[in-house]
């Protein structure tokens, strides 16, 4: 453990959270003096934090969620060196604990509950900034520079020395307020919360980088590549899914973000972790495609614990929450997008819904998502809506645990998916499940979800009335089988800190 | 235990300088030995950073009313001073401590002596412990002349009277050197303890190559730390300043902390100077990580101090740190059994502070062992002042008199 525990909370020091170490970790000894100590040996993974930073105060996506839950499982272990970082102005910046520790945690944070969206002076948005303004620039530059020259060539022999000289020291005026490293003092007006940025990080051949966050998104890859060249650092990051290539159509044109990302990805990381097998199928599939040789990957299954006790607070309707409350619903979480399918859940209540002897509503939780107005608009036109049949389009961790814990069943007919975490998450709470038989559901299901193709209509409905049919029953996996976000983070602990520490990348 | 009230001149939670860092630990050190330790800070809350619980009384509505308001070199003296003679921030200094119902005050440095002179006129028996950073009349002297302030005589007779008034009422004392307790003991009987200044151990061999702009890896350099105490610019002026010319040209001596404030006007005033410019980085406040990541990278610790009373807290931390310090012999007041140790360099003219100077950068330093850092943890060098409390505090009549110990038997 090598975080800056000193900042995790006021009144803490390290002269009681640490044993009387040296600055190696190593127990003083009498005796020794003037016995010099390494200084750079220490195996160290930089955590990049840029997509927790960039999403503060907004409702956590699945990827959001993902980076937050291992930071806060991996930064305290004992065996890894665990470094947080953000990627802002060109460069990773290291953060304190506790400020990663703030940006990793919800309720610490200042930002009321919004839509999500890359704020202004988020990583992302201050290096696109930047970009776009010398590129506006580096014409107006050129013009001067020619200027320059023939006024240069048009004084006497004797004055062009002195000349040129002051012409480079109004250059290199011009360029400290032009391309001024502008950190968390450097005058760009950054959002309430923003840490200190000002630590640049100089990473070595014996760092390990570490991006489980949106990659398409808050980190610049063609500066990773340089970074990686030029240092020896090596990479690991987190693939969700290759869906952007595999089914262009779930999502809105143009592609080519997810693609360079993605070709960015399998050519700068010494090791790819899948969230799936699936995933690491589509992903062999696209190394190939894309006339790579095969890279290193490895699945490692995300951990589907709540970190939230239930509370239906956020329910605030009395009624809407006695209903709940009777447990006689059909979950389904995820997006209101084409790909979550949800079109099937609503001919279905359509349907059933019609004969009085099915009393089990429809509960969605999720935000609505590209394309999605039809299918809201006919969720909406509904008999029930509002009464029986109810979406909720943002509900914090403890509100959805609570969905979760009163449900009859969860539904899940996804068209496609890179895993399937509201599979998990309803055998985590011990619910039934009917899910998709596509992409890494089924393997989310870990055998024991009731495992239907998302077009097989008539599969669907019969399943749907049988469990209407039973009473309430609960799920109980055999210890072990489902996986915790503790699991997870110790195996991407392990792999990782084998890799700080020299070990050669293997699949 | 004993319910101790802690009064300080600034806030303690989150120290930044070492009065404020002495405090700090005291209050922990107190809490570990069991007692219960009630933390009162009296300052304007406009000149350090507010907290939910400080300060305990406000001096700033009454900041104009100061005097010698010129001088700042006394600012915390006479606001302190404020708090006896300002009936609303008496009463809001004595409500605070007639509800922390101490047994027993522990006092960081004089300043706040007069109001709690004041309130302890109805509350005789509350044995006081004045803690001691160091004999400020000779301090303040210092200070004062080398600002040449021109009622410096006038104000250090001040400064003495009330050093004395207070060591003299005092239960007992704590002083950070040998020296200083031999001052105090010439004024009291009460006993008087060394409790020398401390420091805690940092890990920061994880932070090499972690770097605040503008520096970068390819740049060496070493370090200075302080606050805006006056010594530590003077003494940075006078030994390290003229040690610049020896820096070559990807090396740089850095300087982080309040000190920057004082530097900045002074290195200003004196116009365009490349030298500066190329080999000199005023980093000014830094986090206390950045600190760790300065630490992890530094080639060497200065500790340019000219003069000044007590002992200097960063020395602990530089000794600590097990690389090569270059200090003056002011600097390792208290701490002189280390001057000794391999990667200590001890220089009183500038020509040999510079030549140590080029020797830390020269000496391609990792850190070194030194197994004795032990000894300047702050729970070692703050034991005699616990044992002094509770020694104070065995034989003290508790808060409201007999009754209270009639309940509790």
């Amino acid at each position: 453990m090598c975080e800056r525990l000193s900042g995790l909370e006021d009144d803490t020091d390290l002269s009681t959270v640490l044993p009387a170490t040296d600055l190696d970790g190593q127990e003083l000894s009498e005796g020794e003096t003037g016995t010099r100590m390494e200084r750079q040996n220490v195996p160290r993974v930089f955590f990049d934090l840029s997509t927790s930073f960039a999403w503060r105060g907004h409702t956590a996506v699945g990827i959001v969620r993902t980076e937050r839950e291992l930071f806060r499982h991996l930064i305290g272990r004992a065996d890894l060196c665990v470094i947080p970082v953000l990627y802002h102005d060109d460069d990773f910046r290291a953060l304190a604990a506790d400020a990663a520790l703030a940006l990793v945690t919800p309720e610490t944070n200042p930002h009321p509950q919004s839509q999500a969206g890359a704020p202004p002076g988020s990583p992302a948005a201050t290096g696109v900034e930047r970009a776009f303004l010398v590129a506006m620039l580096r014409p107006l530059l050129g013009l001067v520079r020619r200027v320059a020259h023939r006024l240069v060539v048009a004084l006497p022999p004797t004055a062009r020395g002195d000349a040129r000289l002051a012409m480079v020291h109004a250059r290199r005026a011009f360029r400290e307020v032009a391309y001024r490293r502008r950190g968390a003092t450097g005058g760009v007006a950054m959002p309430p919360g923003t840490p200190d940025l000002s630590l640049v990080v100089y990473p070595t051949a014996t760092d390990v980088l570490f991006l489980a966050g949106l990659n398409w998104d808050v980190v610049n890859w063609s500066r990773i590549a340089a970074l990686r060249s030029r240092t020896g650092l090596r990479v690991v990051s987190v693939m969700y899914d290759l869906i952007p290539m595999k089914f262009p159509e779930f999502l809105p044109a143009p592609q080519h973000g997810y693609h360079n990302c993605f070709l960015h990805m399998i050519d700068n990381s010494d090791l790819i972790l899948c969230i799936s097998a699936s995933t690491q199928a589509d992903l062999a599939t696209f190394v190939a495609a894309s006339g790579r040789k095969p890279i290193a990957t490895e699945v490692i299954h995300l951990g589907a614990d709540v970190p939230a006790v239930p509370d239906p607070a956020e329910i605030s309707v009395p009624a809407v929450r006695a209903r709940l409350a009777r447990g006689r619903f059909a979950l389904a979480v995820g997006t209101l997008e084409i790909r979550k399918n949800y079109a099937l859940l609503v001919d279905l209540w359509a349907e059933l819904m019609a004969d009085p002897a099915f009393d089990l509503d429809l509960v969605i939780v999720g935000r609505p998502g590209w394309e999605a107005d039809e299918v809201i608009r006919r969720l909406r036109a509904l008999p029930g809506f509002g009464t029986r049949v109810l979406w909720f389009q943002q509900l914090s961790d403890a509100g959805l645990s609570w969905l979760y814990m009163q449900c009859h069943l969860v539904v899940f007919p996804s068209i496609y998916e890179g895993w399937g975490l509201p599979v998990v998450e309803a055998l985590q709470h011990g619910r039934p499940v009917i899910a998709s038989s596509r992409g890494a559901t089924p393997e989310a299901g870990f055998g024991i979800a009731t495992i239907i193709d998302p077009e097989d209509r008539a599969g669907w409905r019969t399943a749907l009335l049988a469990e209407a049919r039973t009473p309430r029953r609960t799920v109980t996996p055999a210890a072990g089988t489902l996986p915790t976000w503790e699991r997870s983070a110790a195996m991407i602990a392990h792999r990782l800190s084998r890799l700080a520490e020299g070990a050669p990348v293997t699949s | 235990m004993t319910r101790v009230a802690h009064l300080t001149p600034y806030p303690t939670r989150q120290p930044r300088h070492g009065g404020q860092l002495r405090a700090h630990h005291t209050a922990r050190a107190l809490e570990a030995s069991g007692h219960t330790v009630e933390r009162i800070s009296v300052f304007s809350a406009a000149h350090y950073p507010p907290t939910d619980d400080e300060p305990a009384v406000d001096l700033e509505p009454v900041w104009p009313r100061m005097r010698y308001r010129a001088i700042w070199q006394v600012a915390d003296m006479m606001s302190c001073e404020l708090a006896a003679t300002d009936t609303a921030c008496f009463a809001a200094f004595a409500a605070r401590l007639d509800a922390a119902r101490p047994e027993l005050v522990v006092l960081e440095e004089p300043w706040l002596w007069p109001a709690l002179r004041r309130w302890r006129a109805a509350h005789a028996t509350v044995p006081v412990i004045f803690n001691s950073n160091n004999i400020d009349s000779r301090a303040k002297a210092a200070i004062l002349a080398d600002a040449g302030v021109a009622e410096a005589a006038q104000i250090v007779a001040e400064v003495a009277a009330l050093e004395h008034d207070l060591a003299r009422a005092a239960a007992g004392a704590s002083a950070t050197t040998e020296e200083d307790a031999a001052v105090m003991r010439g004024w009291t009987d009460s006993p008087v303890v060394v409790a020398r200044n401390g420091t805690v151990l940092r890990r920061t061999a994880h932070l090499f190559g972690v770097l605040p702009a503008p520096l970068d890896p390819t740049q060496r350099f070493v370090l200075f730390v302080g606050s805006a105490h006056p010594p530590n610019a003077s003494g940075f002026l006078a030994m390290a300043l003229p040690a610049l010319p020896v820096l070559r040209s990807n090396e740089r001596i850095v300087v982080a902390g309040e000190v920057c404030n004082l530097l900045t006007p002074e290195l200003a005033a004196g116009g365009p100077n490349f030298m500066v410019r190329d080999r000199l980085v005023l980093l000014g406040h830094v986090s206390e990580l950045a600190l760790d990541c300065l630490l992890a990278n530094a080639s060497g610790i200065l500790l340019p101090i000219a003069y000044g009373g007590g002992s200097n807290l960063k020395t602990a931390e530089a000794l600590v740190s097990g690389l090569p310090v270059v200090g003056t012999s002011q600097a390792f007041r208290g701490f002189m059994e280390f001057a000794g140790l391999p990667q200590v360099a001890r220089a009183d003219t500038p020509e040999a502070f510079a030549a140590d100077i080029r020797r830390a950068l020269d000496d391609a330093g990792a850190p070194r062992q030194v197994p004795e850092a032990r000894q300047l943890l702050w729970e070692n060098t703050l034991r005699p002042l616990v044992d002094l409390v509770a020694a104070i505090a065995g034989a003290a009549m508790p808060y409201g008199g007999r009754d209270t110990a009639q309940r509790r038997s």
